[in-house]
């Protein structure tokens, strides 16, 4: 197994267009990386550059320490999962995964060894003599998977690997990746847009937008200590809410909301770092699991009365819709799967301040 | 009512039938009148008769055409002429098919416009440049110099076709192989070539369909009847004073088979090459 090491990778296209600015990215040996962000981030075209079906534009891109830059894809021992499979349609299963060996000259016992080793990982014997048109999308994947793991390379990469397959085959199917990075103790290059895959799958997520790497962290860092808005928005489902207003010094520091006025206490632990912006314009982020409803009786201070929109009852939890003003900006709860409120109805919901997150207005950067 | 409605069924499908039996008949009247004048002793050539098989029906035209005229040579020229235009066809559609469909390069759309474009004059209105180039480049009266006029009029369509078919061929294919350990041109014969088999036999077939059955070029081109083709053999049944008939039939049919043969031994591709690109995946 290997690292893989990016230094300053820029790829500009024929037409000018810029797809990733100067990315640095240190990859440790057997790592689970995931490269997550919105479609056109420049993910997809990373993981392309890395595998060697992309020009480098600038930068270097190095596999255990050799620049790789200039070198073909078949010498740069990486194997690749690809979003439609690209299973060989003429070829069987068992082809499909022998394939690489062969033309890497093994012998035919150890190709079959390895073969049959791969597919009994995989649980796909039974389908070696099969076409892939025979199969089902989720046995294409594995069989995808299988013929990356015979070649036991030093990377493996991934992309988009999930994106064709049901809800319920993904969830599966996500779980197997996880096991078999385990087991085989490789270094993966993972490229997906769903943040649900990156945060249960990787390592460390490299969190992308228009080109420019935003933040590289492990996952529960990205969650709670997010670097910008675009991060604490991308990563969580359902999204963070953002309100935006002004801080003000009354009694302490408060939040003061834009929309409707209302006003939320900062917490103290938060003083501090807030400081330097007190009169200016902030955004308030908040995840829809620390907003709940106020409990009765009790005068908690950071509380707003709201208008519920829609309820989203799943049944271990609910989620509420709900507006704050005049205007139609809409935000999320994550209530409890019991306490359903009425849709169209009024709410007065608690904003748990200890776990807020403030970002400036104009850089959108965490403060 | 029902009675009613049932007659009308009935009428309809006789309706049907009726059409379908006069259209067969006109599509088979000619081959049964080609069998037939081939089958023809030679007093008989010109009876008005409608039988079936003629009476006294025999086989010395075929045995004639064999023993008596140059109807082996022809055809050894017709197939040398024909295969070598359907290899040259095959392996240079293929390979500019699959350059136009996976690279991008400067001239690329004004080649794909011209290739189109070249389609649209008449075969008949390119005769006389292509007999001027062929006298500078001393080609006249050779078999190569019909060679390349058929490929050359062959190959736009084909490379067409190609790309076609190669644009329904995903590229992550081709980049899987890549990685597996395939060079940029392994990846295309051993993976993408494969793959397009039902545009290589439309392009094999319409290849050898070009140069197999061609008469105008050939007839200019080839003066030395120890270089004729097939067509032109058969025209020169046809002589000034008495056309040789029989002759000609009977040598109409052994054209015709080889070419049978081989559309019944592609249908299998052809029918799927035809409907190519309708149906996505």
């Amino acid at each position: 197994m290997a690292s893989v090491r990016l230094e300053s990778v820029k790829k500009v296209y024929d037409g000018g267009q810029v797809a990733v600015h100067g990315m640095d990215l240190d990859i440790h040996d057997k790592e689970f990386i995931v490269l997550v962000g919105p479609s056109g981030c420049g993910k997809s075209t990373t993981l392309r550059m890395i595998a060697g079906l992309e020009e480098v534009t600038e930068g270097t891109i190095s596999i255990d320490g050799q620049a790789v830059n200039d070198a073909p894809p078949k010498d740069r021992d990486i194997a690749m999962v690809f979003q439609n499979y690209a299973l060989y349609p003429h070829m069987s299963v068992y082809e499909n995964m022998a394939f690489g060996l062969k033309l890497r000259k093994f012998p035919a016992k150890e190709i079959e060894q390895r073969v049959h080793e791969a597919a009994s990982i995989l649980g796909i014997e039974n389908l070696l003599d099969r076409k892939p048109k025979a199969l089902s999308g989720g046995q294409r994947q594995r069989v995808a998977l299988g013929r990356a793991i015979v070649r036991k390379p030093k990377v493996f990469l991934f992309d988009e690997p999930l994106s064709n397959l049901d809800a319920k085959l993904r969830v599966q199917t996500r779980t197997e990746i996880s096991k078999l990075h385990h087991r085989l103790a490789a270094t993966m290059v993972y490229v997906t847009h769903d943040q649900m895959e990156a945060m249960t799958l990787g390592d460390r997520i490299v969190v992308m937008k228009d080109g420019h790497v935003q933040q590289i962290a492990p996952p529960l860092e990205l969650y709670h200590h997010p670097c910008n808005k675009f991060v604490a928005g991308f990563i969580g489902s359902p999204a963070m809410n953002f309100f935006s207003g002004t801080l003000q010094r009354k009694n302490g520091v408060v939040f003061h909301a834009d929309t409707n006025g209302f006003q939320l206490p900062v917490e103290k632990k938060h003083h501090k770092q807030l400081s330097k912006h007190i009169g200016k314009s902030v955004t308030l982020g908040l995840r829809p699991e620390h907003i709940a409803p106020k409990p009765s009786g009790k005068a908690g201070k950071a509380k707003a009365r709201v208008h519920v929109e829609v309820v989203e009852p799943m049944g271990n939890e609910s989620l509420v819709y709900f507006t704050t003003g005049k205007d139609s900006i809409q935000y999320v709860a994550r209530l409890n799967g019991i306490q359903i409120p009425d849709a169209g109805k009024t709410l007065d919901l608690a904003f748990d301040m200890s776990q807020a997150h403030f970002f400036d207005a104009a850089t959108e950067k965490v403060i | 009512m029902a009675t009613q409605h049932r007659r009308l069924n009935i009428a309809l499908k006789l309706f049907t039938h009726g059409v379908l039996i006069v259209f067969t008949l006109i599509a088979v009247f000619p081959i049964w009148q080609v069998v037939n004048i081939s089958l023809r002793p030679g007093n008989q050539l010109l009876t008005t008769s409608l039988e079936a098989i003629p009476a006294d029906a025999t086989t010395q035209n075929f045995v004639q055409l064999f023993t008596e005229r140059d109807f082996l040579l022809w055809m050894r020229n017709s197939v040398l002429v024909a295969l070598t235009v359907t290899l040259t066809g095959v392996a240079l559609a293929s390979t500019a098919g699959y350059a136009f469909s996976r690279f991008s390069f400067i001239g690329k759309k004004i080649g794909l416009f011209t290739l189109l474009t070249t389609q649209m004059f008449p075969p008949t209105m390119l005769l006389l440049p292509m007999y001027i180039m062929l006298i500078h480049l001393g080609l006249i009266n050779t078999h190569l110099g019909v060679i390349i006029i058929y490929s050359a009029t062959a190959l736009p369509f084909c490379i067409w076709t190609m790309k076609g078919y190669y644009d329904t061929i995903p590229t992550s294919l081709e980049e899987a192989a890549m990685i597996d350990g395939c060079s940029p041109f392994s990846a295309f014969y051993k993976i993408v070539l494969p793959l397009a088999a039902p545009a290589l036999v439309i392009t094999a077939l319409f290849s050898f369909m070009t140069a197999w059955s061609e008469y105008v070029v050939a007839a200019q081109v080839l003066q030395d009847t120890s270089l004729w083709t097939l067509p032109l053999g058969l025209k020169s049944f046809e002589a000034s004073m008495s056309a040789e008939w029989g002759l000609y039939g009977a040598s109409s049919i052994i054209v015709t088979i080889p070419v049978v043969i081989l559309f019944l031994l592609l249908s299998r591709w052809l029918v799927s090459g035809l409907t190519l690109g309708s149906v996505k995946g």
